[in-house]
């Protein structure tokens, strides 16, 4: 586990962090049913998931969490079809644990489409605020905890090949979680170069912390 | 020019008597040779293929069998309600140019016509919604389409109504889609046409008449236009034409760079020789190029800015449309293009041709240089404009392949499964009972060897049968159901993913820019993606600003002056075939030994007998004489490699005049051999590779040399397939074409979040026997490598020396490769690794975690 801000890490492989006092995992941008949603709208691929699932199960066992909030995006899109729901579904109960989801822009129909599974606007908790980070940020300082923007470093190697890895990036403002999904290659960021609006919620972007 | 017969048409037996005085008034001269061979065969009803250059009448020889069995058909009664003569093109603007052309014969038929005067009319993908409806309301007599929407129009509700009828098939230009996977799909739709027919009461197939320029093997050719046990006849007029093409330098003060392909700095010798003639055809390599040249030539001579114009295909049809006009007209100075006014009809205004660049081949160069009007005694001239030093020599090659008439033999793709994939939803759409289907693909020359299994696993693929990550059966997605024996398509929907995604390029995505409501053309999504409103462009030969940009359309409005931006197409790039690539080899061996001769004078010598002018010839003794110094003259005989190293990285040349398909397996299993599970990043041409690699794996002499070891090359290269990158990049355009990922899904903006590197690596595991990653890997190895070349090529290469030079600096015939753009990463380590890296990397002013 690699340490983002005091008492929040990002853990090994899951693309997803801990915050450690209330031992809560936190997973940005899942898409679960990426795959099934493709599928959906005419690809013909097998509803692969890349091995997320196994992943984030693994995880929340490791790090001993007692509770798991998706940070938007939780889902690729409204209105699942069975086998998306399915899929869903399974993937939380293969948790085990208490989940919440903060709302992002692709589920905007979760409350009515998975009705059993609490979901909020936003959460306070261990003193950081957890929004999904699509809309303006809300007056205050924060420190917030948003994911939406996917985001990554580029590492180049010494034979000039350039590798793409999602890294959770942090301002004094703010944190912004790399996307779980392993669809994602993610929107490579530097100091000096990143969307305005991702600014507003971290503030100028000092430390980056690569999720391998 | 064709050379005249004394055979009048009215001599022709089987040529309705109406037709034949009228065209005997028009055509004093009688049939050209061409037609003389053709027409006797044709109008008896038979197949045939037409080999022969531009400027034979070829036109004619296709269309005119239809023609009069039409006019007869009429007189007794018998005229059918849909169209009777299908033609079909690879260009738009070819297909526009031949209709247009088409009148004149079409007016020959009696005016009093039962049914009225013959029409004809195209559908293509620039045919406005009104005009399809025109069309399928009243069908015209002669229907002109391209490859792309005949495999529409198969499926098409009106399919029966319009191709029910259709006797005859002309396939113009037919070499320019044999090659690709354009001619597969085209040979496919000639056979689904068949289904359609015989659902209409055919109880015979289609004629087919070919039309196309001398290429090799004909009976190839022959094969692939009728298809499996239907004859053809052969009708081949010999290039005997003389073919003289010019070498033209930079003016005096002016000089080529060292590297580049970019066309600016022949500019000035494209003007000075634009200056020269009435009017100039310009060929470029790329659509880029052939904005920038325009642009240039604009700035150079201002006086005929407004006659001189760019065509190419990402411009819109009006524009297109009005520049072809006017150039048929002879109002135009010069017209600068890229592949797209490559084929087509006589342009007889057209007194000049000049060719940018290096064109990738002997028949490539023929054809561009035989569009320019036609002289008495037949010469068709050109010039070739290099734009570097290095391209100077693939010039003088050129040129000596050009003078030998050396043509490179016709590849045709093996039975593409992606296009199989695609034209199987077509005859689903159609419900053709399966066992038609099978027979019907078979029939089609690139197919005729499919074995029965894979066809089979493609109609499983469509049908959503790929096996699940979780292992459970369920019901996927599909496109197709296969009921009592007989296709079908799953949904309504399939209709529209379908036909919105039919043809086989696979493109960027692109964005269509318009000033106020006129579609200007399109540029690719990159290219805006950095742009802001305010910032300018050139589009069309035209300077334009950026007003807006939303969604998959930009606002643009004219401007002037100012530092532009040109935008890049990615387009496929053509190698030079090993013929050619042996030809320069030849011509690089004969400077070394003029320059061991007699020094720089002899070098001179070897390359003004080569055909370059004098000044030209100089400054490419020189740049062959820096090379020389600085490391060796390379040729086939004597390869050597090149050693450049810095902190981390090493850059390997290896000069090898094999050709890029051979060069490439060299590539990627010398690739593998050093950098195993390290990365390695490669750039091929037809003169060699670059290899750039972690420097330590770059330091044993001993590794290099066996990195070519014809031993186990096969292996090695199955290996370096399996676990490198070149695959996965590839994976893309196949899954587009054969149906896996619908071409919607590719919206602006939306790329970002798709990685499908992670898409080829996850079916790769859960589906390793899918049809798609059959495709992919067999188009990569019989497409674009050549294995066979390459294993003998290693031997060679192996038995004899392979010095390595250690550089400072990349060597003058290195610069091409060194400094090229386009890089490949053939292998690349896991990130992880690159991660551990991260203490030395530059990380852009990060504070970095540590792990």
């Amino acid at each position: 586990m690699r340490e983002i801000r005091p008492g929040l890490w990002l853990l090994p492989g899951a693309c997803a962090a801990l915050l450690e006092r209330s031992r809560a995992l936190l997973v940005a941008d899942a898409h679960l049913g990426f795959a099934h949603t493709l599928r959906r709208r005419g690809a013909l691929l097998p509803p692969l998931d890349l091995g997320l699932p196994a992943r984030l199960a693994e995880a929340a066992r490791r790090a001993e969490a007692r509770r798991v909030i998706f940070l938007g995006d939780v889902v690729e899109a409204p209105r699942p079809s069975a086998e998306e729901r399915a899929h869903v579904e399974e993937v939380f109960a293969r948790i085990g644990l208490p989940i919440t989801v903060v709302l992002g822009n692709h589920d905007r129909g979760f409350l009515r489409d998975f009705p059993g599974v609490q979901a909020v606007p936003s959460l306070e908790l261990d003193g950081w605020s957890l929004h999904h980070g699509d809309r303006a940020p809300p007056p205050g300082d924060g420190p917030f905890v948003i994911g939406h923007f996917h985001p990554a470093i580029r590492v180049t190697d010494g034979a000039g090949v350039s590798h793409r890895i999602p890294a959770a990036v942090a301002g004094d403002r703010g944190v912004c979680l790399p996307a779980a999904s392993p669809f994602s290659g993610g929107l490579v960021l530097t100091p000096g170069r990143a969307p305005k609006e991702l600014l507003a919620w971290t503030g100028r972007l000092r430390r980056a912390v690569p999720a391998a | 020019m064709a050379t005249a017969s004394t055979s009048p048409f009215s001599r022709l037996a089987g040529l309705a008597p109406a037709l034949a005085g009228r065209l005997d008034a028009r055509f004093r001269r009688g049939m050209t040779e061409a037609q003389a061979r053709a027409l006797p065969a044709a109008l008896a009803g038979e197949n045939v293929l037409v080999l022969a250059p531009t400027g034979s009448g070829k036109t004619l020889c296709g269309f005119l069998a239809g023609i009069s069995r039409l006019v007869e058909a009429a007189e007794e009664g018998r005229r059918p309600l849909g169209s009777s003569v299908l033609y079909l093109s690879p260009l738009r603007a070819l297909t526009h140019d031949v209709a247009r052309n088409l009148e004149p014969l079409l007016a020959m038929a009696p005016a009093d016509l039962p049914g009225g005067p013959l029409r004809a009319a195209t559908w293509t993908g620039d045919t406005t919604a009104a005009a399809r409806k025109r069309i399928q309301v009243a069908p015209p007599d002669v229907l002109l389409t391209t490859p792309e929407s005949l495999a529409l129009l198969c499926a098409h509700p009106a399919a029966d109504r319009l191709l029910g009828a259709i006797d005859l098939v002309v396939v113009d230009e037919l070499h320019a889609m044999a090659e690709s996977k354009r001619g597969s799909q085209l040979a496919l739709a000639l056979e689904r046409l068949e289904l359609v027919r015989r659902d209409g009461g055919a109880t015979r197939p289609a004629q087919r008449i070919g039309l196309s320029a001398t290429a090799h093997p004909p009976e190839a050719m022959a094969r692939f236009l009728v298809g499996e046990g239907r004859d053809c006849t052969i009708a081949r007029v010999d290039l005997r034409r003389t073919h003289r093409l010019r070498i033209v330098g930079p003016p005096q003060g002016r000089r080529l760079p060292p590297a580049g392909h970019g066309p600016a700095r022949a500019a000035h010798a494209v003007a000075r020789e634009v200056e020269r003639a009435r009017c100039t055809l310009v060929f470029t390599g790329t659509r880029s190029a052939a904005e920038r040249l325009g642009l240039a030539l604009s700035v150079l001579l201002p006086e005929e800015a407004d006659r001189i114009g760019v065509h190419h295909s990402s411009l819109g049809r009006e524009e297109r449309a009005l520049i072809e006009d006017r150039l048929a007209a002879g109002a135009m100075r010069a017209v600068v293009a890229s592949s797209s006014l490559e084929l087509g009809l006589d342009l007889d205004a057209v007194d000049q041709v000049l060719l940018v660049g290096a064109p990738k081949g002997v028949a490539r160069t023929l054809q561009r240089i035989g569009r320019a009007g036609h002289r008495p005694g037949g010469v068709a001239e050109g010039a070739l404009v290099p734009v570097s030093l290095p391209d100077a020599l693939e010039c003088a090659a050129i040129r000596k392949g050009a003078a030998e008439a050396r043509l490179e033999p016709v590849h045709a793709p093996r039975a593409p499964l992606d296009v199989l994939a695609q034209e199987l939803v077509g005859m689903a759409l159609r419900r053709v009972p399966v066992e038609e289907a099978w027979a019907a693909v078979r029939r089609a020359a690139p197919w005729r060897d499919l074995p029965r299994e894979r066809f089979d696993a493609v109609i499983r693929f469509l049908a959503g049968g790929a096996p699940l990550s979780t292992g459970a059966e369920a019901p996927g997605a599909a496109r197709i159901v296969v009921r009592d024996g007989i296709l079908a398509p799953a949904s309504p929907r399939v209709w529209r993913l379908w036909a919105q995604a039919i043809g086989t390029i696979f493109e960027e995505a692109r964005i269509q820019v318009f000033s106020g409501r006129k579609w200007l053309g399109e540029v690719e999504e990159s290219f805006l993606a950095d742009m802001k409103p305010g910032d300018r462009f050139v589009l069309g030969g035209k300077v334009l600003q950026l007003v807006s940009m939303s969604g998959g359309e930009a606002l643009a409005s004219p401007a002037s002056g100012g530092t532009v931006k040109l935008p890049r197409w990615h387009g496929s790039r053509f190698p030079l075939t090993p013929g050619l690539a042996a030809v320069l080899s030849d011509l690089v061996a004969a400077v070394d030994r003029g320059l061991a001769a007699s020094g720089r004078a002899g070098a001179t010598a070897a390359l003004r007998e080569a055909g370059m002018p004098p000044r030209l010839a100089d400054a490419v003794a020189r740049f062959c004489m820096l090379q020389r110094r600085a490391s060796a003259l390379p040729s086939r005989d004597r390869p050597h490699v090149e050693r450049l190293v810095s902190r981390r990285t090493a850059q390997l040349v290896f000069h090898l005049h094999e050709g890029r398909a051979i060069n490439a397996v060299l590539a990627q299993v010398a690739a593998r051999r050093l950098a195993g599970d390290g990365s390695a990043v490669g750039n091929v041409d037809d003169l060699g590779f670059l290899l750039q690699l972690e420097r330590s794996v770059a330091e044993d002499d001993e590794a290099l040399r066996r990195a070519l070891d014809p031993r186990g090359l096969e292996e090695e290269i199955d290996r370096a397939l399996e676990d490198g990158e070149s695959l996965a990049r590839r994976f893309r355009a196949v899954a587009e074409v054969g149906q896996l990922l619908p071409r919607v899904m590719r919206r602006p903006g939306r790329s970002q979040l798709w990685s499908g590197r992670a898409l080829f690596r996850a079916l790769r595991e859960h589906a390793p026997d899918h049809p798609l990653l059959f495709e992919v890997r067999r188009a990569y190895l019989e497409d674009e490598l050549d294995l066979p070349g390459a294993i003998e090529a290693a031997a060679r290469l192996h038995a004899g020396a392979l010095p390595v030079i250690d550089l400072p600096r990349p060597s003058p015939f290195a610069i091409p490769i060194v400094f090229s753009i386009s890089r490949e990463v053939l292998r690349a380590q896991d990130p992880s690794r690159a991660l551990a890296e991260l203490a030395e990397a530059a990380l852009a002013g990060w504070e970095v975690a540590d792990a």
